[in-house]
């Protein structure tokens, strides 16, 4: 293969590699892309048979003059002044051309640059796991690339002329080159400075943003819920870092509803913002309601699209990490935590869980004011809908007794007396509760929740509709939970006393999204769920605060490990339990005292790798199988009447193996022979002379076993 | 004892694009935050690593031994074998541009871990006398050519190298020629043939000359020319004082060349050779071994102060060729 072919060739495939993931960010359209393959793919043909004519200067500054009027368009109209497309449009274009045009070495590395930069453009607008693969490859090829590219040019100016090309191996070079920036570039990813906050450049079809979720309606059809049921894709997850409180149930708030009118939910507040600016207190929290957090949660909500903020329906307390800009948020009448603008990427936060006063669990209380109770408003026992068909049925239900015994009541008549279905969905009527309750006795969670807040308020209780998520599925690989779209539910909160609300949930287990799940696609999908988990946590939204806490951790494994080597035990400082957690909320829970810890396990495994690692090196390092080595283990065959003495010489030594067993004469004077030559001669063996060495002392060797 | 010593790290204008990106990318993340760029700064920073430590260890660890031939002489290009041995066990050496500190590069392409590479360097010398190889200079830009790291390794070794040698015509010497081929008309041990005669006693048998013997039914000899017919006494008169200036160093350079013209020319063509200096004689001789001795000396003269009394041979001999500074020529 000629020099030029072989440049030419890697370029190609190169510029092929380097857009690809550009329409899946929008960046560029996929006819674009399309254009640009088939000309890089005819290039390779020519290439690859290595064939001109190519470009000439002048061509292919004519076709920089005729794409001049396609860049105004691009620039004007096509994409309404947004740089970045038609700066991808004209350097794939001006690519192609040096493509073509490609003759001068110079050339050459133009095309590199609008390769780069093409590159550059795609990495830098990716945000999906799969871009992880692309970099891997095309950084692979990109290597491989400048090593033959420095390799033909060293050939070039110091090979001798007229003879052929010396052949250069750089297969294993290759694979240990990319294990090497691989390993290197973690380290350098998470120690770079990070100067502003994470920022996710391009939302598209593989950024993995969710087109609804559960709560962030201002209007919630009564199929909403139902139709979402389906989608696989995660709306948050959560980490307990502690024991939950006793009943602690994965329900989380996301929004709620108290007007209903022709089949949809709706805002009263709409009308007027009733929401509670809920600033950080002195203790650095942010208070969503009065009482003490008996454990912590951590949750990682995906980029959905809003604002609101999940909690679960027992949070009291809430907390951004080190370095989050962010000093208040906004609670409504039903406690539904929001932000006042949409975080750009992931966003972290965790939660104080309330819990019975049974729990042993350490308690956090809280300083600074809380906001003001929620009472029930005048929304809240809107019975708009209510027909006196739905009356009569609630007084039915309900029967006598506190607010709290009635409702239960009415809650465990439509657990009891109807069924679970998704069938009806998008099926239309007039009042679609009512033909629920007295027609289907059958319906989805949505029919469930907004008959029994009817129901409720036809009694007189304030009775809110709520939706947000129920349950979730554990992934054991780093202990968290995973909600998903599918996991979306609705549910009724009741005042049922003074200022005192109560979760109901009417709709029948049956019908309520699943806690856990099992099977070995769920065990793969957990799988890709942890590695898309980590890609999120760890590379797009990695920033100061992950560095931080980063150097914490690493502080507490060093003290672990020093408490250890001490042998009494973990030192008391890097004890920490969730009270200490709550209290330096930046840095993960507990990391440090406990030695079988994952962290301290990991430092281990580390110390460990380390050790194999020096082992591995000082074994390869080793003196080598030497002549002296085989020349010693054949003179200590002899018999002891035959031994010689030190002194004896060498030769003497191969001629007494040789009366001793004439069948390993051969082999025994090959050795005694590169062993004088490398004892005497100083004359270190090479290679061939080792591999012969080798083969000598082990046929020696064999026959003599044989003999023997 | 180091083997290697490092010779420092140069960036090539690759290398030096290469950093410009990086530090374009590297302000660009830090600018938007974007993760993605700090992915790629850190593989670009990664490959910069990589680059450098790979380079680094592309040089290190070598042994080079080199092989000076037998006879240079200067201002003619001559071969100097090498051998390059990688003493890594691990990691095989790619791309190494040898050389000996003057005169071009040649490529070792391939050295596989603990594998050795031989090949010839070929070298100038313009001047006579001690060449010394100090040092042998290995450099890389492997892997990607963004730097040239060199090292050096110890050679100390040193050659010698003999005058220039000058085409035939060019010199003095070329007049030579017919006044060394004048018959002495001497009974000798010499190769000319003198006459033929019969055969007597005592007589070496190796001078019977077999084909007049078969013809005349026989046994006729061979009677050779004495061999002085066949000698060149070379006096180099080196007491030239000091040379004021670099027109003199020239001159004094081409008489030596001269002189190793002639001995040179005159011992290929089976001639007796005596070279007499101010330093001492090399007495007549002939031969690979004397044409070395001689050569050897003429290779080693040096100016000395100058001294009254003439050079001459030791001894009535002719031809001579007499070389001095203040002009010199042929004897009769």
């Amino acid at each position: 293969m000629s020099w030029a072919r072989e440049k030419r060739l890697l370029l190609g495939w190169l510029a092929l590699l380097a857009p690809l993931p550009l329409p899946f960010n929008d960046v560029i359209g996929w006819g674009a892309l399309a254009v640009f393959a088939a000309a890089v793919l005819l290039f390779l043909r020519r290439a690859w048979e290595d064939r001109g004519p190519w470009l000439s200067f002048r061509a292919m500054n004519v076709l920089g003059l005729v794409y001049l009027p396609f860049l105004f368009a691009d620039l004007g109209v096509l994409w309404r002044g947004r740089i970045l497309q038609p700066l991808a449009h004209l350097v794939m274009f001006a690519l192609v051309v040096k493509l073509f045009g490609m003759q001068r070495e110079r050339d050459k590395w133009h095309a590199v640059f609008a390769v780069f930069f093409l590159f550059l453009a795609a990495a830098g607008t990716s945000v999906h796991l799969s871009v992880s693969l692309y970099l891997l490859l095309w950084m692979g090829l990109a290597l491989y690339l400048l090593v033959r590219f420095a390799a033909l040019e060293r050939i070039a100016r110091l090979a001798p002329r007229g003879t052929a090309p010396p052949r250069v191996p750089v297969r294993g070079f290759m694979v240990f080159a990319m294990a090497f920036v691989v390993l290197v570039s973690i380290p350098l990813f998470a120690f770079m400075p990070r100067l502003r906050q994470p920022y996710i450049a391009v939302p598209g079809v593989g950024s993995g943003v969710a087109s609804g979720v559960s709560g962030q309606q201002e209007d919630l059809s009564l199929d909403f819920i139902g139709r979402i049921r389906g989608d696989r894709s995660v709306a948050l997850r959560y980490q307990l870092e502690s024991t939950p409180p006793a009943g602690w149930e994965a329900r989380f708030r996301a929004g709620s509803y108290d007007h209903f009118e022709d089949n949809v939910w709706s805002r009263t507040e709409r009308r007027g913002d009733t929401r509670i600016h809920v600033q950080r207190s002195v203790d650095g929290f942010f208070h969503l309601r009065e009482g003490s957090a008996r454990s912590w949660a951590r949750i990682w909500l995906q980029p959905i699209g809003g604002t609101v903020l999940p909690v679960p329906v027992s949070a009291v307390a809430m907390d951004v990490p080190f370095g989050t800009l962010l000093t208040s948020v906004a609670v409504d009448e039903a406690g539904v935590v929001s932000l006042y603008g949409q975080p750009p990427g992931t966003f972290t936060y965790r939660v104080g869980l309330a819990g019975p006063t049974a729990s042993d669990a350490p308690r956090r209380e809280f300083r600074g004011r809380p906001p003001p109770r929620r009472r029930s408003s005048a929304g809240d026992l809107d019975a708009t809908e209510v027909t006196p068909r739905i009356r009569e049925l609630a007084r039915e239900a309900a029967g006598e007794g506190s607010a709290v015994e009635r409702a239960r009541r009415i809650e465990r008549h439509l657990l009891e007396g109807y069924g679970y279905t998704l069938d009806l969905l998008g099926v239309p009527g007039e009042h679609r509760v009512e033909e629920f309750l007295f027609r289907h006795r059958r319906g989805h969670c949505e029919l469930f929740a907004s008959a029994m807040v009817l129901m409720l308020r036809a009694e007189g209780i304030p009775a809110r509709f709520v939706t947000g998520f129920l349950g979730a599925e554990y992934n054991p690989i780093e202990s968290y939970f995973v909600v998903r779209q599918s996991n979306a539910h609705a549910w009724v909160e009741a005042e049922v006393a003074d200022g005192a609300w109560e979760v109901f949930d009417p709709t029948p287990p049956s019908g309520r999204p699943l806690m856990d799940a099992s099977g070995v696609g769920r065990m793969l999908g957990q799988v890709y769920d942890f590695l898309v988990f980590r890609w999120d946590r760890y590379v797009l939204t990695f920033g100061f605060a992950d560095q931080v806490g980063m150097l914490f951790r690493f502080r507490d494994l060093w003290g672990a490990l020093a408490a250890w080597l001490r042998s009494d035990g973990p030192s008391p400082e890097t004890e920490a339990g969730p009270e200490d957690s709550a209290a330096a909320p930046e840095s993960d829970p507990a990391p440090g005292g406990d030695l079988a810890s994952p962290d301290v396990a990991a430092g281990w495994l580390s110390l460990l790798v380390l050790l194999l690692l020096v082992v591995g090196w000082l074994w390869w390092r080793r003196p080598g199988f030497t002549a002296a080595a085989a020349y010693t283990a054949l003179r200590a065959r002899l018999p002891a009447a035959d031994r010689p003495a030190e002194t004896l010489a060498p030769l003497d030594v191969a001629r007494r193996l040789a009366v001793w067993r004439p069948e390993v004469a051969d082999a025994s004077a090959e050795v005694v022979r590169l062993y004088v030559r490398e004892s005497f001669a100083d004359h270190p063996l090479t290679a061939e002379e080792r591999e012969d060495l080798l083969a000598a002392y082990r046929e020696a060797t064999a026959k003599r076993r044989k003999a023997s | 004892m180091r083997r290697t010593i490092p010779e420092g790290i140069r960036l090539t204008t690759v290398g030096a694009w290469f950093i410009g990106v990086t530090l374009v990318v590297g302000v660009a993340a830090a600018n938007t935050g974007n993760n993605a760029l700090y992915l790629v700064e850190s593989l670009l920073l990664a490959t910069l690593v990589l680059s450098g430590v790979t380079s680094r260890r592309n040089v290190r660890g070598l042994r080079v031994e080199i092989e000076p031939p037998v006879e240079a002489y200067a201002n003619q290009p001559f071969e100097i074998g090498f051998r390059v041995v990688n003493g890594d066990r691990l990691f095989a050496r790619r791309l190494l541009a040898l050389g000996l500190g003057t005169g071009p590069e040649t490529l070792v392409p391939f050295l596989p871990a603990g594998g050795e590479h031989r090949g010839r360097l070929e070298l100038l010398a313009t001047r006579r006398g001690p060449f010394e190889l100090p040092w042998a200079h290995l450099h890389s830009h492997f892997p990607l050519g963004l730097f040239r790291k060199g090292v050096r390794v110890r050679l100390d070794r040193e050659m010698l190298v003999f005058p220039e040698i000058f085409p035939a015509a060019r010199g003095a010497a070329s007049q030579l020629g017919k006044a060394g081929e004048r018959s002495s008309r001497r009974r000798g041990w010499g190769h000319e043939l003198l006459a033929l005669r019969r055969f007597q006693a005592g007589d070496d048998f190796r001078s019977i000359h077999w084909k007049q013997s078969a013809r005349l039914g026989e046994l006729i000899f061979m009677e050779r020319e004495a061999e002085l017919g066949r000698r060149l006494s070379i006096a180099l008169d080196n007491a030239v004082g000091g040379l004021a200036d670099r027109r003199q160093e020239l001159r004094f350079e081409r008489l030596v060349s001269e002189a190793a013209t002639a001995a040179h020319d005159h011992l290929r063509r089976g001639y007796e050779v005596e070279l007499v200096t101010r330093n001492g004689r090399v007495a007549f001789g002939t031969g690979p071994a004397h044409r070395l001795r001689i050569l050897r000396e003429l290779a080693l003269l040096q100016p000395v102060p100058r001294q009254r009394e003439p050079l001459v041979p030791v001894g009535d001999r002719r031809p001579r060729l007499r070389l001095a500074m203040d002009g010199g020529g042929i004897g009769a």
